[in-house]
């Protein structure tokens, strides 16, 4: 209680207990000594009011030292006012997509974030969101982002240093071992794989299995030692991602092993065509290729014509067969286990991406009767090729299925599958298709199931087409709230174009 | 011309966030149809359950909604504010229903004016004597509240405040007792000292000076026929005897200017909201605080002060040594946006000015000012300062940090803060002729 000043030290004992209190300075002392006559407490509290006013009044201002290190000048303009009023309400309903889009586009457009929302996009959590706005930050917000340290990781998209990459990878939970493993993967492919050959007999199955994953980033032949401790894994989950990689890599002996083996098992003959044919036993190593027991509901043969065939790039059929996609499929198609052959080459499609054999498996699987092919089987495998088209095959096949010249995938698939942005014209077709529907039938399902992906996906084109009003009186689109967030989106959209065009 | 408005500004005149947030969704042309603006309104047909007609006076931004909300403004309201902030109504001709809504909002406060003007309305009859029997009864008991407040206080500093962390009910009991004695002023401050024992490492000190400054107003009402009229008013004020707004009218001291709404805050308790504006005077360089009350939240306030806008505009100041609070007598002529140079006071002027006050007025409690091109200056501990040129600073309290040093970057700029003699809070501040919130409902 000392360091207190005598009058809070008096109220404090409480003047019964000490009347009087003791030097006073000041202020204080000057109204206690004209208080004179008073009780005890009316003088304390009168004085203590005194002093309460004067110090309000004669406050001495700090003298502090001129500041430094202000903000450099930005060379980067501020963005326009509308598009700084759209970010106002994007960062208010966390629209993750439109906003990175509207940074991406300010970057191109060599903007930058106003100052007044700096603190807001700065406190952004998500990656890919703080990743885009990282160059419309300009001057001014790298100077804020410094004097808050929740704010200094800013910019980096992923920890520069090493040492506290490797900390997090010894340290961290599973997600984060995860990402600094993908990271330094992509950086330094020979170090992430001598951290995880440092620990990979002790990890979990299931993380031994994720690890390894990441693995496609940079994949070398100098991973094949790893590759081939996970081949021979306990856990099946692990030895189904080694030898998916290990089939990447055309010169592993796990490769070669398979690709032997597919041409002893299916053989052609130019006059009757395709010809399956087993050995009497595989070879010992074969089971832990992958030729091992089927899953139920697949027949053995079936299994393994899948798994050989996944691991030979389709383009080396052609050349061994000197025949075409369609004609080896079709022949396929002649034999008891066509759609086994069939998933093999879609599968294989991963390894090399092949529109001509994408063109003949999609045009295949329609053809076939759905005892022989159910439609959902046919819809996944269709996916997978999907999946692996390159992405002008796939807008230009999506086109072609929303014109109902193709069957598969599904239209919703396809469209979803189609990634940002589309072009021009499967645009263009895709509005026009909206635009016709009026009664809830499963193509009109399928175009509004796609409402968000396109509102998204749509070239900047198409977005004038697309925010004119929708007079449709059909329930499935009268205050659909779909439509509505699509119209919402589309407007906000076109709003960065028309403001951010460089 | 018409207010320019921000995204920001529209969403803060949302009687609650889910208004706001619905009104966000309806700000797409798809909505809508037969938008448009011109220099007085802006207006269109939202579509809804039914097609709603809603229009905004861009003088005052009041709005007006065919649909069935009670909330005011509707979602319509807003998502329309929004479309015409984002610059998205393109200009037109306002449809019959809008121009009969304005013509008759015109006539309408052509009427208030008239019946307002002076002299052209006979004041209600009073019966003199009851009236001053009513005020000596309340006199007396405020007066017998303000002496057994005294005594309470006395005990508190006989008997110590070592003891007094433990206690609570008696905080309440005392400023119930000032509420049955119609000083409702008092209980409020005796309210606030509840929450004083063990908040900081100096709460005693706080303590005896918040005790101290009420002490000295309870010794004033003793005296209260012996001060100068103006004193007396400020202290029937903080005691809570509130003045009618005819005697501020006939009483206060008028002021006209080109006003600036430089602040805004919104308040929301159980039962009243509480509007708070601080209007600048661009040529005369006084603060006037705006007080307005709606009851319930959600409720809205019949005048609308849209921070960064000015007008012309008498004032009426309630009496007092130190004047604050005003009341808006009249606005003349439009409001516009204010791109022009403010009035302003360094810290040093700012202190001076405080200490002016207090001598006027020593119950003075805050005062508001326009601190003119200070760097806000975050230091070691975390806290920022406002400082100028000459390095002399104000530390500055709660308000939006962040924002604030965002839009300073190290560099000058004029922030609004009100000041206790210790501590600033910033409200406002102005960049580049642009006005920002930093706390209040504007964030």
């Amino acid at each position: 209680m000392s360091d207190l000043d005598a009058l809070t030290r008096l109220a404090t004992l409480g003047t019964a207990r000490a009347p009087e209190p003791g030097d006073l300075e000041g202020i204080a002392a000057q109204a206690f000594r004209a208080l004179e006559g008073l009780s005890p407490e009316k003088r304390l509290l009168l004085a203590a009011g005194v002093r309460a006013v004067a110090q309000a009044a004669g406050h001495p201002l700090p003298q502090r030292a001129p500041p430094e290190g202000a903000a450099s000048p930005d060379t980067l303009d501020v963005c326009p006012p509308r598009v700084s009023a759209l970010l106002t309400e994007l960062l208010v309903s966390h629209d993750t997509e439109v906003l990175r889009e509207g940074f991406g586009r300010m970057a191109q457009a060599r903007r930058r974030l106003p100052p007044e929302l700096l603190p807001r996009v700065l406190s952004l959590q998500e990656p890919s969101l703080r990743r885009a706005a990282e160059p419309v930050l300009g001057e001014r917000g790298r100077w804020l982002s410094r004097l808050n340290p929740a704010w200094r990781s800013f910019g980096i998209t992923s920890p520069t240093h090493l040492s506290e990459m490797e900390r997090l990878w010894t340290e961290g939970t599973l997600e984060e071992r995860c990402t600094v493993l993908a990271a330094t993967r992509l950086a330094d492919p020979a170090r992430a794989r001598a951290w995880l050959e440092g620990t990979f007999p002790q990890e979990k199955a299931e993380h031994r299995a994720r690890f390894l994953a990441c693995f496609e980033q940079e994949l070398s032949a100098e991973d094949e030692p790893l590759l081939e401790l996970g081949r021979k894994d306990r856990s099946s989950s692990v030895r189904d991602v080694a030898r998916g990689l290990l089939a990447q890599l055309p010169g592993s002996a796990f490769s070669r092993r398979m690709t032997e083996r597919a041409r002893a098992v299916l053989l052609w003959e130019p006059h009757s065509g395709l010809n399956i044919q087993f050995p009497a036993r595989w070879d010992a190593e074969a089971e832990r290729d992958g030729l091992d027991k089927p899953p139920p509901g697949t027949g053995q043969h079936a299994h393994w014509l899948i798994r050989l065939l996944a691991c030979v790039p389709p383009s080396s059929w052609e050349a061994w067969f000197s025949a075409s996609p369609e004609r080896l499929v079709a022949a396929a198609g002649r034999t008891d286990e066509g759609v086994a052959l069939s998933e093999g080459w879609a599968q294989a499609l991963r390894l090399e991406a092949s529109p001509a054999w994408a063109a003949a498996l999609l045009s295949f699987w329609p053809r076939l009767d759905a005892k022989v092919l159910e439609p959902e089987r046919a819809q996944s495998l269709s996916m997978t090729v999907f999946e692996h088209l390159p992405l002008e095959e796939r807008s230009s096949r999506t086109l072609r299925i929303l014109r109902g010249q193709d069957a598969l995938p599904s239209l919703e698939r396809a469209l979803a599958l189609t990634p940002a942005p589309w072009p021009v014209t499967l645009g263009r077709a895709w509005l026009q298709a909206l635009r016709e529907q009026d009664t809830p039938s499963p193509r009109a399902l399928a175009l509004v199931g796609s409402l968000r992906h396109a509102a998204l996906a749509l070239p900047f084109e198409c977005l004038e087409a697309a925010s004119e009003s929708f007079e449709l009186t059909s329930p499935l689109f009268q205050g659909n709230p779909a439509l509505q967030r699509f119209q919402q989106t589309v407007s906000q959209r076109r709003i960065l174009h028309q403001e951010l065009t460089p | 011309m018409a207010i320019s408005l921000t995204s920001e500004q529209a969403l803060a005149l949302a009687p609650d966030t889910s208004v706001a947030s619905a009104g966000q969704k309806l700000a797409t042309g798809q909505s809508w149809q037969g938008l448009g603006r011109n220099e007085r309104a802006a207006w269109g047909e939202c579509k809804g359950s039914a097609l709603y007609q809603v229009r905004v006076d861009l003088a005052d931004l009041s709005s007006k909604c065919s649909c069935p909300s009670r909330k005011f403004p509707c979602k319509h309201a807003v998502g329309l504010l929004l479309l015409a902030a984002a610059e998205r109504l393109p200009a037109g001709v306002p449809p019959a229903w809008v121009e009969e809504w304005l013509s008759r909002r015109t006539a309408a406060s052509e009427r208030k004016a008239k019946r307002e003007a002076p002299g052209t309305q006979a004041p209600a009859p009073v019966d003199p004597e009851a009236q001053s029997r009513r005020a000596a009864d309340r006199h007396e008991r405020v007066r017998q509240g303000v002496e057994a407040l005294s005594l309470w206080m006395e005990d508190l500093v006989r008997q110590g405040f070592a003891g007094l962390e433990a206690e609570t009910a008696a905080w309440n009991t005392q400023a119930a007792r000032l509420v049955d004695a119609q000083a409702p002023g008092l209980a409020a401050q005796v309210r606030q000292l509840a929450v004083l024992p063990g908040s900081s490492p100096h709460w005693p000190r706080t303590m005896l000076e918040r005790l101290g400054r009420l002490a000295l107003a309870t010794e004033g009402w003793r005296k209260l026929e012996q001060l100068p009229p103006l004193l007396a008013a400020d202290l029937r004020a903080l005691v809570g005897i509130p003045l009618r707004e005819e005697d501020v009218i006939a009483r206060g001291e008028r002021l006209t200017d080109r006003w600036v709404v430089i602040a805004q805050e919104v308040e929301d308790s159980e039962r009243v909201r509480t509007q708070r504006t601080y209007l600048l005077g661009t040529t005369q360089g006084r603060t006037a605080l705006l007080l307005q009350f709606a009851a319930g939240p959600g409720a809205h306030f019949t005048e609308r002060f849209l921070p960064g806008t000015a007008f012309d505009a008498e004032l009426v100041f309630w009496p007092s040594a130190a004047p604050q609070r005003a009341k808006l007598l009249e606005r003349q002529g439009e409001v516009h946006p204010w791109t022009g140079a403010l009035p302003s006071l360094t810290p040093e002027g700012l202190c001076q000015r405080f200490a002016q006050e207090l001598s006027q007025q020593p119950f003075h409690e805050q005062t508001a000012a326009l601190l003119g091109q200070v760097i806000p200056v975050l230091d070691a501990e975390g806290r920022v300062w406002l400082q100028d040129a000459a390095g002399k600073a104000l530390r500055a309290g709660a308000c939006d940090t962040w924002r604030l040093l965002a839009l300073s970057g190290g560099h000058p700029l004029d922030v609004f803060v009100e000041w206790d003699g210790e501590e600033t809070r910033p409200l406002s501040a102005r960049v580049q002729e642009r006005l920002y919130a930093l706390g209040g409902t504007l964030q």
